[in-house]
């Protein structure tokens, strides 16, 4: 039983803490790039001039204002063997530190306590800080130099860079937890390493000031006028909320924690179920015990308060042994958690696992709580029997057999309810995940029925194929039956369980299958060659090399960079196509929004794709990817406004494509009409169509001696080692699901496990009888394999149906409402297999431990104590 | 080879009870003949089932020989003493000890099922000693569908459905009424001598011993009268 509570909790506590400490990791990242800032200057998708911030303190005279260059960064640490190097990818912040304190403050001192709470990272101007203002000097959390090997006054190697960094500084992440991912340096450096000369990121800005209180609403409008102030002095520039900003980073993650949260959820109905069917079962299999209590006097009361009681105690201890062990996996489960935000969305280091007390509280409250509650109906059922039939356990099953129909006509309801949700509901996750729970929930409501009828088919010798191997005939079967109170709650975990393995199985081959053929229409380039400099761009010497090359039929060229918008941030796409460059696009026309006579490049409906590309290279228009559209709500011929080099412009949306990226939005337009709005001429990706006749190797060859002058600074890929690559962020995202997946398995595992050592307990008498009327040991043991493998055949034929119901939901509304994913659904048959094959093996291995046990019983023993 | 169809030679058998060991029984010997009717009588703990339990190799001996049907049980192995007895042995017990999931004319099946037997002759004889046991009809009934005597019936025709040498029958009418038991012995009796098998009963009661061709008396572990019940029965 206590194995039961421990995993049981164990799981629901492991999924929480992992989920909890990779959210809290990310927000403290966050506050610490942001601090006290309440707004922001940005500027279009190459940063900002420097020489505004100059402009805006000393001409405008904003002075609470502190400029900020942000990027990432990768230190290289060791042991101190040369063989040993490790790398730590970190925030790098770049601030002025005569501007600061009004934003962060001191490093290394404890923060008042509302700042604390804010999570403000410090850069006051004390000695140690001061001492940023020397070049290439950066401060650490004291943990994070460590892990490098690093102490005050060594060089720290930036990966990927000529340049190095001295430690200056270490700041103690008990004191100020959102150091832990931060590497600041001074505003200066950070331009060099970066290679932003003569940039910034933003400026943070405090409005209105601290000294000026004043009413909510004169508040605001001094913040306006301070707003409408800034954007019109300074053109190209727009003033955003800071908490606007973190918003749309926090939305892109709560999708993908809301997610594992459902897994969560998953778990936590498993781990129920598990902690429901051991407690039952200890209560049940002592139903003997608790008779002749009754025979010699104990009252009904009595008996009650002492079952319930034996199984609190109980619980408190399986439930804190949970706590320890949840807290174990939890901590390798955040690595997969983290390691799936970083590939995803945003650069995150998580060290620390946390957790509230409201998690902690989550998982003991259902580890006490659904132990007492699994306890009470055996505890009443034995408590309210008159003392004889206490003792006979055809009782309990005469129970459960009245009672199946009700349970089936509330399963059936609790799925009912669950379609009418997803039908009513018409964006909310939430409500998607609620609907999912209700039918999981009502189908393994639906398993006793389910199991009665599948097993009564075996009178109309359905069964015979499978029954005839067995040396008992029908009773392997028909003991699943007998027990249905027991089996049917181990079956059910099972077929919870497998259904999820088989449903997230099924959404990921078809999630797999559709990046498989977004990236063949995507990737239509042979070759592709990127730049590894810190500003991305490839030489401009060299695409005019790379145009004289005989054996490119066509070449497209990309610059990509981020940039605001009047809605969310989003990552620009700018591209140019020449020669015989192919259409990459895969269009949506489901997003099409219905022309307007009044919208400039409205388009029809059923406009093709070429139409959509010369609107594309001809017009202000940009194609914007399907998550976008879905998130934002954006459909064709609406107007998109994207902060330029000459301020917020409008750009009719002429197309939204299929699109698997994360994080920001993918929005594209035109070289030309970027040419047009920003004065940046870089390109960072160069795709190379190579000419059919000619030799690839060649071809390569020649590339790499062009391209081997510029100091290993670029890098050829061929589509094929992209979609390789690709394919591997793909599986290392999903590895997570797999391992909760695991773990769900391990618990229905432990559920049919102890389900089986009840029944082997229960009917030893009966299975006595059976080794004297000459069943050898060996065939006991084969009995008991043939009972577990049937209840893992009957669960996994039963978990079929919910897993491709729950796979449908989770492809065409969960990640559509999560992600704004569509995808082609596909269900492989290979799934289904391995699903049932699973049930069928998870079963037996459960059995083995009980069956082994069962052919070590002494029949005289067992018959004596008859 | 030994005329005798049961052997016992010196037996002893003592169970432990937390530290101690107590001796059921000692230094046990006797012969049963091959067709012969026995009665096993003594009082509760006597160490009338260990012997049933011996004597079918379901328990083994500390100490002695027992051989039934020519065959040294003491030697063999636990798989070899589970296919002696799954083939020559048929086994009748106090609360019928039917499984409880199997219909009437499954349980009988079962020792065929064990034994191989082909599944159309499984079902015919299954069938016919369901008829014999006087419960026609009743195929697929379950044991909680039964009265007490007519799962007594079926415990007798599952015992002997694969016409076993000996038929051991412990307390068999210890759970019935006067008159179900009486029916039951009588049955039992007659199925057995249509078919030549050598018997065991143990039992408490008078009655029942008297319908056997020879009593053993047991007390405290010894065999202490073996003999017609008429000539003792009165001392008992």
């Amino acid at each position: 039983m206590l194995i039961g509570m421990t995993l049981g909790v164990a799981i629901i506590f492991a999924v929480d803490i992992a989920n909890e400490s990779s959210k809290r990791a990310f927000s403290l990242s966050l506050d610490a790039v942001t601090g006290r800032t309440t707004h922001q200057i940005i500027g279009s998708a190459n940063g900002i001039d420097d020489t505004i911030y100059t402009r805006l303190r000393t001409q405008l005279g904003v002075r609470n204002s502190a400029p900020v260059i942000q990027g990432t960064i990768n230190l290289i640490g060791s042991d101190g063997s040369a063989e040993k190097q490790y790398t730590e990818t970190l925030q790098l912040l770049g601030v002025d530190l005569f501007a600061e304190p009004m934003f962060r403050n001191q490093p290394g001192q404890a923060l008042p306590k509302d700042d604390q709470a804010n999570g403000n990272v410090s850069a006051r101007t004390n000695r140690d800080s001061l001492k940023l203002l020397h070049n290439g000097t950066v401060i650490l959390a004291q943990s994070t130099a460590e892990r490098l090997g690093a102490s005050v006054g060594s060089s720290i190697e930036i990966a990927d860079s000529r340049f190095t960094l001295t430690l200056i500084s270490t700041v103690d992440t008990k004191v100020q937890a959102n150091f832990e991912n931060i590497a600041m340096v001074d505003i200066s450096t950070a331009q060099e390493v970066l290679g932003l000369h003569g940039k910034l990121s933003r400026i943070d800005l405090v409005l209105p000031l601290k000294s000026q209180p004043a009413p909510v609403t004169q508040r605001t409008k001094k913040i306006e006028q301070n707003i409408e102030y800034i954007e019109s002095s300074i053109p190209g520039v727009q003033v955003i909320e800071a908490a606007r900003r973190n918003n749309a980073l926090i939305q892109m993650t709560e999708a993908f924690h809301t997610n594992l949260l459902a897994m969560s959820l998953l778990a936590l109905l498993v781990g129920a179920f598990l902690i429901y069917n051991t407690v039952t079962l200890s209560v049940i299999q002592r139903r003997t015990v608790f008779g002749q209590l009754r025979v010699v006097g104990v009252h009904r009361h009595e008996l009650f308060r002492s079952i319930i009681t034996e199984t609190l105690a109980f619980a408190i201890v399986g439930t804190l042994a949970g706590v320890v062990l949840g807290y174990i996996l939890g901590s390798a489960l955040l690595t997969l958690v983290t390691r799936t935000i970083n590939d995803l969305y945003f650069t995150l280091d998580v060290r620390q696992v946390s957790y509230s007390v409201f998690t902690l509280v989550k998982a003991c409250g259902v580890g006490l709580g659904v132990s007492l509650l699994a306890a009470v109906p055996p505890a009443l059922e034995a408590a309210n029997s008159p003392p004889v039939t206490v003792t006979q356990r055809s009782s309990m099953e005469g129970r459960v057999s009245k009672i199946v129909p009700f349970i089936f006509m509330a399963g059936i309801g609790l799925i009912g309810s669950g379609a009418l949700v997803l039908w009513i509901s018409e964006r909310s996750l939430w409500a998607a995940f609620l609907a999912i729970f209700f039918i999981v929930a009502g189908y393994s409501l639906t398993i006793p029925k389910l199991l009665l009828s599948l097993t009564s088919m075996g009178n109309q010798k359905t069964w015979n194929p499978v029954i005839s191997y067995s040396s008992l005939g029908n009773y392997p079967l028909r003991s699943i039956t007998a027990s249905l109170s027991r089996t049917a709650i181990a079956i059910a975990a099972l077929v919870v369980a497998v259904s999820a393995t088989a449903g997230v199985g099924i959404m990921i081959g078809s999630f797999r299958l559709s990046v498989v053929h977004w990236l063949g229409d995507a990737l239509q380039s042979d070759l592709y060659i990127t730049s590894t400099a810190s500003d991305n761009s490839l030489p401009a010497i060299l695409i005019e090399d790379i145009s004289t090359l005989e054996n490119i039929s066509g070449t497209r060229q990309v610059r990509m960079l981020n940039a605001e918008t009047d809605k969310s941030p989003i990552r620009l796409m700018a591209v140019r196509n020449s020669g015989t460059s192919p259409q990459v696009y895969s269009f949506k026309d489901k997003a099409n929004r219905p022309a307007t006579p009044n919208t400039a490049n409205s388009i029809q409906s059923a406009i093709s794709p070429e139409a959509r590309m010369r609107l594309l290279n001809t017009t202000d228009s940009v194609l914007v990817a399907e998550p976008y559209s879905t998130n934002e709500n954006i459909r064709v011929n609406d107007t998109l406004k994207i902060n330029t080099d000459y301020g917020l412009k409008p750009f009719t949306v002429v197309g939204v494509f299929t699109n698997y990226t994360s994080g920001k939005g993918l929005v594209v337009l035109s070289m030309n009409s970027f040419h047009r709005y920003w004065s940046d001429r870089n390109i960072d990706t160069i795709g190379l169509t190579l000419s059919q006749e000619v030799n690839a190797k060649d071809t390569k060859k020649q590339l790499r001696g062009l391209l081997s002058i510029y100091n290993d600074k670029l890098l050829m890929r061929s589509n094929t080692e992209i979609r390789t690559q690709s394919l591997e962020i793909f599986d290392r995202t999903f590895a997570i699901t797999h391992v909760l997946r695991l773990l769900t398995i391990g618990v229905a595992f432990i559920g049919i496990l102890s389900a089986l050592m009840a029944l082997a307990l229960e009917r030893r008498s009966e299975y006595a009888v059976l080794r004297a009327l000459g069943t050898t040991p060996f065939q006991l043991r084969q009995l008991l394999l043939w009972q577990t493998g049937l209840m893992g055949l009957i669960a996994g034929v039963l978990a079929l149906p919910l897993g491709i119901a729950m796979s449908k939901i989770l492809v065409s509304v969960i990640n559509v409402r999560s992600f704004g994913w569509t995808m082609e659904y596909h269900i492989p048959p290979i799934v289904l297999l391995e699903s049932l094959i699973l049930a069928i093996i998870a079963a037996l291995i459960a059995g083995f431990y009980p069956a082994y046990k069962l052919s070590q019983l002494s029949p005289a023993e067992a018959l004596r104590h008859q | 080879m030994s005329d005798h169809f049961i052997t016992l030679e010196q037996v002893s058998k003592s169970y432990n009870a937390g530290s101690t060991s107590h001796q059921v029984l000692g230094d046990l010997s006797l012969n049963v003949a091959k067709g012969e009717q026995v009665a096993i009588l003594g009082h509760s703990g006597c160490g009338k089932s260990t012997l049933l339990n011996l004597i079918s190799g379901i328990d083994y001996v500390d100490s002695g020989v027992i051989s039934v049907a020519n065959t040294n049980l003491t030697t063999l192995s636990e798989k070899e003493r589970t296919l002696f007895r799954r083939q020559h042995i048929g086994f009748i017990f106090q609360s019928f000890n039917l499984i409880q999931t199997l219909t009437a004319l499954e349980n009988i099946q079962l020792p065929l099922q064990l034994n191989r037997y082909p599944a159309t002759e499984i079902e015919a004889r299954a069938k016919s000693m369901l008829t014999r046991v006087g419960l026609n009809g009743r195929d697929n009934a379950f044991p909680d569908q039964l009265s007490g005597g007519e799962q007594q019936r079926v415990a007798i025709a599952r015992a002997m459905v694969h016409s076993p040498a000996l038929v051991l029958a412990d307390e068999h009418t210890g759970n019935l009424d006067a008159d179900t038991g009486r029916e039951m012995i009588e049955l039992f009796s007659e199925l057995a001598k249509s078919e030549s098998q050598t018997v065991l009963i143990v039992t408490h009661s008078l009655a029942i011993a008297k319908t056997a061709d020879r009593v053993l008396r047991f007390l405290d572990g010894k065999l202490i009268a073996d003999d017609n019940l008429d000539a003792t029965d009165l001392a008992w």
